[in-house]
């Protein structure tokens, strides 16, 4: 046993260096998926000529902010312990009410609120079955995923409607030092989750409720309003990339996403996440967004056809969970 | 080392009944726990001692019975209740956030904070403080920003009872807390429960190794089939004596220790 010793502060910041070093990570998965991504470029770059063209890189990364905005709050989820598979239809849905509240004469600023305030709404509602009402999180989001997009396909009537607008012109093709607006928003939301998840106690809050639920509940914790959280957080992301998605493509589509359902999640477990909560960086989400769309850009660019690109895109999931179970991460 | 035990009753609770659907776990228990002294609470499994500590933690809600805290009758109907009274509990499964670093643990569900809507961490008067929990009880831990799940078994032990100490409880139960540990790290964590001792914390040492209770322990009150069996002062009692109380039980006496 030590004897009490007077030297904290130095003791402290004897720590915080060696913080620094961990930080860095050397020994983690976010090395190991950033090398990944690494050797992912240099392939699809000695395979294509067009892959590292500057105008490629801008413009799969701007397709890439949407499902980068979803996956950082699909992060914040899963880190807790959940899922959300609906983020897709709640786009769908938000959007649509908000482009058909354009059409017929609001204020676009009011429309975007509002389309905000929806995706909150169904934040609320899958926040509610999930943390009060402890109903499997995948059953939950998979129900209310069909119901959102059923919403967003009466409303819509099944057909994409175009909308236009300064905000929509700014964000979905405005520029500043040459990169899109939508990837400063990307990396923006990426800053704040990390920001809120390492430097507040709300942060702290969310890797305890995912790391350990009872010593959280027994150290005071309000558990069940930290899961309700999450998946509030989750759905406004997905709101906000509906923002985006509006912008880029011009117009709501009630079919936004059913192609590539699983994208977002595929994107944070790829990231590193673990499966049963607790374990996890954004970093890790961006890279893992980032290597889903190198993916994708570097197999078109191939002339890779669709179907292999599913076959592709499924088996990197496999393995992402794969290397968790490795890991230790394991299933809750 | 230790300081003279007082005699004055900083808990008491009297005649606690409690049954799980026709099986009755405990009939009318009676503890009392004495300023600054350690209480063996020991008995074979299913002999009450966990039911009876959740009872005064909130876990369970008694079918009869009452608590007495610093000779005032209270209602413990939930963990946070307890809590609030000052009784802290440091559990069998150590209830630390593995993926969390010491002083997170420390400070879990009450970190120190710039301001009270963004909730922005003071980490480093956080880590300073949890240095000085840990130096207060001696426990050897050097880095507040270690990760839990890199210390030993029975440095997780210490981070627990550290964080169950921090809390400035009245007293603490200590629910097996020497389990599925190594022999030198038992060591420590007795140590660790002695310094508790000389810090004037009263604790419960609920535990299963005779050796570790007659090591910390003033008294020892024994558990058979929910019901006290008998209550020793550590000094005039031996193993063997506990042993026969524990498995072929007795009938309660007077009240002697």
């Amino acid at each position: 046993m030590h004897e009490p010793r007077e030297t904290v502060a130095g003791d402290v910041k004897k720590a915080g260096f060696f913080r620094f070093i961990r930080k860095v990570d050397f020994s983690g998965e976010i090395v190991s998926i950033f090398i990944a991504l690494i050797l992912l470029c240099v392939f699809f770059s000695l395979t294509s000529p067009y892959f590292l063209t500057i105008k490629n890189i801008l413009n799969f990364t701007m397709n890439t902010s949407i499902l980068g905005l979803m996956a950082a709050g699909l992060f914040v989820a899963m880190l807790i312990g959940e899922i959300d598979v609906s983020q897709y239809s709640i786009l769908a849905l938000s959007t649509a009410i908000m482009v058909i509240l354009i059409r017929r004469g609001m204020n676009s600023g009011l429309a975007i609120a509002t389309a905000l305030c929806v995706s909150l709404v169904c934040g609320i509602i899958n926040g509610t079955l999930v943390a009060f009402l402890r109903i499997n999180p995948i059953i939950t989001t998979l129900g209310a995923m069909m119901v959102y997009r059923g919403i967003a396909f009466k409303i819509t009537e099944a057909q994409a409607m175009g909308v236009t607008g300064n905000f929509f012109s700014a964000v979905g093709s405005g520029r500043i030092l040459g990169i899109p607006v939508s990837v400063y928003i990307m990396f923006g939301v990426y800053l704040l989750v990390h920001v809120i998840l390492t430097f507040t106690a709300h942060g702290k809050r969310v890797y305890a409720v995912g790391g350990n639920p009872e010593a959280s509940y027994i150290s005071g914790i309000d558990v069940k309003m930290v899961r309700f959280w999450g998946l509030v957080v989750s759905a406004v992301s997905a709101g906000l990339a509906g923002l985006i998605f509006v912008s880029q493509v011009g117009a709501t589509v009630p079919t936004a996403g059913q192609a590539g359902l699983l994208d977002v999640v595929t994107a944070v477990i790829l990231g590193g996440i673990s499966l049963s909560g607790g374990k996890g960086k954004i970093v890790g989400t961006l890279i893992g967004v980032l290597i889903l769309a190198v993916l994708s850009n570097g197999m078109v660019l191939l002339g890779v056809q669709g179907y292999y690109q599913q076959i592709v895109k499924g088996l990197v999931i496999l393995m992402a969970v794969f290397v968790d179970s490795i890991r230790g991460g394991g299933f809750k | 080392m230790t300081k003279a035990v007082e005699q004055e009753c900083i808990l008491e609770m009297k005649n606690i009944h409690k049954s799980f659907g026709g099986l009755k776990a405990l009939d009318g228990v009676h503890l009392d726990l004495r300023c600054g002294e350690v209480l063996g609470l020991v008995g074979d499994n299913a002999a009450g001692k966990s039911t009876l500590m959740k009872i005064l933690t909130g876990f369970y809600h008694a079918d009869g019975g009452s608590i007495f805290l610093d000779g005032k009758q209270v209602h413990i109907d939930s963990p946070k209740v307890s809590k609030r009274l000052g009784i802290e509990m440091v559990y069998q499964n150590l209830e630390l956030c593995q993926n969390m670093n010491v002083t997170e643990n420390l400070f879990l569900g009450r970190e120190i904070m710039r301001d009270p809507v963004l909730r922005f961490l003071k980490r480093n008067q956080m880590d300073k403080k949890s240095v000085e929990i840990l130096h207060k009880l001696k426990i050897d831990i050097e880095e507040p920003r270690k990760r839990v799940d890199k210390l030993s078994g029975g440095q997780q032990q210490a981070v627990a009872i550290g964080k169950a100490v921090s809390f400035d409880p009245k007293m603490l139960v200590l629910d097996e807390p020497t389990a599925n540990l190594a022999l030198k790290e038992i060591g420590k964590v007795l140590d660790i429960v002695l310094q508790l001792k000389e810090h004037g914390i009263p604790a419960v040492f609920i535990s299963h190794r005779l050796d570790d209770v007659f090591h910390v322990c003033d008294r020892i009150l024994v558990l058979r089939g929910g019901r006290r069996v008998t209550v020793k002062k550590t000094s005039e009692t031996t193993h063997d004596e506990i042993v026969r109380y524990m498995f072929l039980g007795a009938e309660e006496e007077p009240q002697s220790a």
